[in-house]
């Protein structure tokens, strides 16, 4: 099971498990948005490769405009494959209470 | 004239009253010998005649039959040709005759002139929606003639008759049922008394069997005997027709082949020894389907003869694929085989399954009308012939039961099945398949959670297993389009570590292990999605291998497991 939908404060919530099968979903649903700001993964417990494409493919996008995605609140697993994709030299990567 | 007195159809009152009186009398439960009796008095006393007969049409037979003579005395039969009697048969018409000696159709013998001095005769069909029951004959009335209200008050009384002869016959084909079904049933029991009562424990196979019965006639059995410590007798049967032939034939193959492996018998001989004596035995157009082999425990093959049983299912471990194995021969009972061909043999590679099933499972009928068949047998095996043979039978047998969806059980359904443990047997190791498709990644990922809960393994494990599990995965999706099997998981685990195997068929080489890296410091301008999976697999499993052979790639990753 995969959400994405958008919070009260304008930031991006996704929730479950972000995989192969989910990526279309999200990219497509990323690329509705003019400027994603912040993502709260606060609900995420999955992310693969996939998963990484999207955020990937996003940032580059909204980088252009000038600022890039914070990434809040990912759990520990989705922190170190972050680290592991070498993300947190291109993500603001905000841990949960940072 | 009688008008007081007379009802809106014209009868008598009297008359009428006689009638609702014999009508009370047969509504109590009457042997039809008695209800015919009851009827003839009846008739005798309302046309107040001298006498009065009831003859019942045997349709099978097409004749009259006149039953209650003196004791002894055989019952009389009349064709429908024959006097009077048989006219009113044909025409289903009352027939009123006033001077018998003048009557051209009036044959003494069937109409019952015994002394010779019949003069009057009022003959009335007996029928029941215009099918003929049989005919009422009354004779010699009090007055000389019968009259055109006796013809009525004859009518009215023989449709009474013929609801209560509808009855009694009917009650009677009943009780005969059911004496069938008792004696059927006595044979069913005889026949299941005979099954395996639990199955051989092997070190290296494991089997599980079931018989399950339809609720009328079938004729499965099974049975499981060890010949000796290195071979074990299977047999499967499934004997043909109706009533209590099927389940007799079924128990007296069972008998037979019991005898023949006490005296030692080989399975040519067995054979050909037990068909010879069901030619002998079975009636001319019964025979019996049966599945004889014997397993060889250390060779790992089961030599085998199958006599119109089939198709034989063997699962191919390694390959996934079910290969469906026809009959050898024609089934028993037919005639004495001329020759018998050698056996011919399965071999039985770790992991595999042989499946003895009767028809019953692959013709299981849904309401629409489509069969169970071979598919639906493969689809449930796929899911779970990693499993114990008992569970996989049980799922099977569920699975019938769900595709049936309530229509009734037609046949006996026979499941034996035989798997040879997988060679990771004893190092608590599962493994499935799953079809190329992204929708897999969810079994999948239920299924790695499932190992590792149901082995209280680190629930830790979890993410990154499936992480580099749907890495490799889909990466055989992405660069294997044109292989049509299904995908191998297995898991196993050693107190120290969590092995993965996955494995693609007819697939090209490619070596995970070998992917380039990916420079993760590159600044994002310089960033690919693409590649970054196998990276992070390399990151993250402990050992990884690759193996390449006969169009098969096998990625085997670890982690390490936490001591204690």
């Amino acid at each position: 099971m995969f959400e994405i939908r958008l919070g009260e404060q304008g930031e991006v919530i996704m929730t479950g498990r972000l995989d192969a099968a989910q990526c279309e979903k999200a990219l497509q649903f990323m690329d509705g948005l003019p400027a994603p700001r912040v993502v709260d993964l606060a609900g995420l417990d999955y992310v693969s490769s996939a998963g990484l494409g999207v955020l990937l493919k996003t940032q580059k996008r909204v980088m252009a405009g000038g600022q890039g995605l914070r990434l809040v609140n990912a759990n520990k697993h989705i922190r170190d494959i972050f680290k592991y994709a070498g993300f947190d030299r291109i993500f603001e990567i905000v841990p949960a209470g940072g | 004239m009688q008008t007081e007195t007379s009802t809106s159809v014209g009868l008598r009152a009297e008359a009428l009253l006689q009638i609702l009186e014999v009508t009370r009398k047969l509504a109590a439960p009457f042997e039809l010998a008695e209800v015919l009796a009851e009827i003839g008095e009846a008739a005798r006393s309302v046309l107040r005649a001298e006498r009065a007969t009831v003859w019942l049409f045997e349709p099978d037979q097409g004749v009259l039959v006149l039953t209650g003579g003196p004791a002894g005395q055989k019952p009389l039969r009349a064709s429908l040709s024959q006097g009077v009697l048989g006219l009113t048969a044909r025409s289903r018409q009352v027939i009123n005759v006033p001077d018998c000696k003048l009557e051209p159709l009036f044959d003494p013998a069937v109409d019952l002139d015994v002394d010779n001095d019949v003069r009057c005769m009022l003959s009335v069909p007996l029928v029941e929606r215009a099918t003929l029951v049989g005919v009422l004959q009354v004779v010699d009335c009090e007055s000389g003639l019968f009259t055109a209200e006796d013809e009525r008050v004859a009518e009215t009384l023989a449709a009474q008759c013929v609801v209560f002869i509808q009855r009694e016959r009917m009650s009677r084909s009943l009780a005969q049922a059911e004496k069938l079904d008792r004696e059927i049933k006595l044979a069913r029991e005889i026949q299941m008394s005979t099954l395996p009562s639990e199955m051989p424990r092997l070190a290296e196979y494991d089997m599980a069997g079931q018989f399950c019965p339809a609720d009328q006639t079938g004729g499965d059995t099974f049975d499981i005997v060890a010949l000796d410590d290195q071979r074990l007798f299977l047999l499967l049967g499934d004997a043909s027709g109706h009533g209590i032939g099927p389940a007799l034939s079924a128990t007296q193959m069972t008998g037979m082949l019991r005898v023949a492996l006490r005296l030692g018998a080989d399975l040519d001989a067995i054979f050909a020894q037990v068909n010879n004596q069901l030619v002998e035995d079975l009636p001319e157009e019964h025979f019996v389907t049966a599945f004889f082999g014997v397993l060889d425990l250390v060779k790992h093959k089961v030599e085998y003869h199958a006599a119109g049983q089939g198709p034989l299912l063997h699962f191919h471990a390694a390959t996934g694929v079910c290969e469906w194995l026809p009959p050898t021969t024609f089934p028993l009972g037919f005639m004495k085989y001329p020759e018998i061909a050698p056996p011919l043999q399965i071999a039985m590679a770790p992991g595999d399954i042989l499946g003895l099933i009767t028809d019953g499972v692959f013709e299981t009928e849904n309401p629409a009308g489509q069969m169970f068949g071979t598919e639906g047998v493969e689809q449930v095996l796929r899911a779970r012939h990693e499993g114990s043979m008992s569970d996989l039978l049980a799922r099977l047998l569920q699975a019938v039961h769900l595709f049936a969806d309530g229509h009734p059980q037609a046949d006996d359904i026979t499941i034996v099945l035989l798997a040879r443990r997988g060679e990771l047997a004893g190092r608590t190791t599962i493994q499935r398949y799953f079809p190329r498709s992204l929708d897999s990644l969810d079994p999948m990922f239920r299924f790695v959670g499932d190992f590792i809960a149901a082995r209280s393994l680190d629930a830790e494990l979890h993410m990154p297993v499936c992480f580099i599990i749907e890495e490799l995965f889909t990466n055989f999706l992405k660069y294997n389009t044109e292989s049509v099997h299904d995908i191998s998981l297995s898991l196993g685990h050693t107190p120290e570590q969590l092995t993965v195997r996955i494995t693609a068929f007819d697939v090209d080489s490619f070596d995970v292990t070998s992917a380039p890296s990916v420079d993760t410091t590159k600044p994002l301008a310089e960033r690919q999605a693409g590649g970054l999976g196998l990276h992070l697999v390399q990151q993250m499993a402990d050992t990884l291998q690759y193996d390449y052979t006969e169009r098969r790639s096998t990625i085997t990753f670890t982690k390490a497991l936490e001591a204690g």
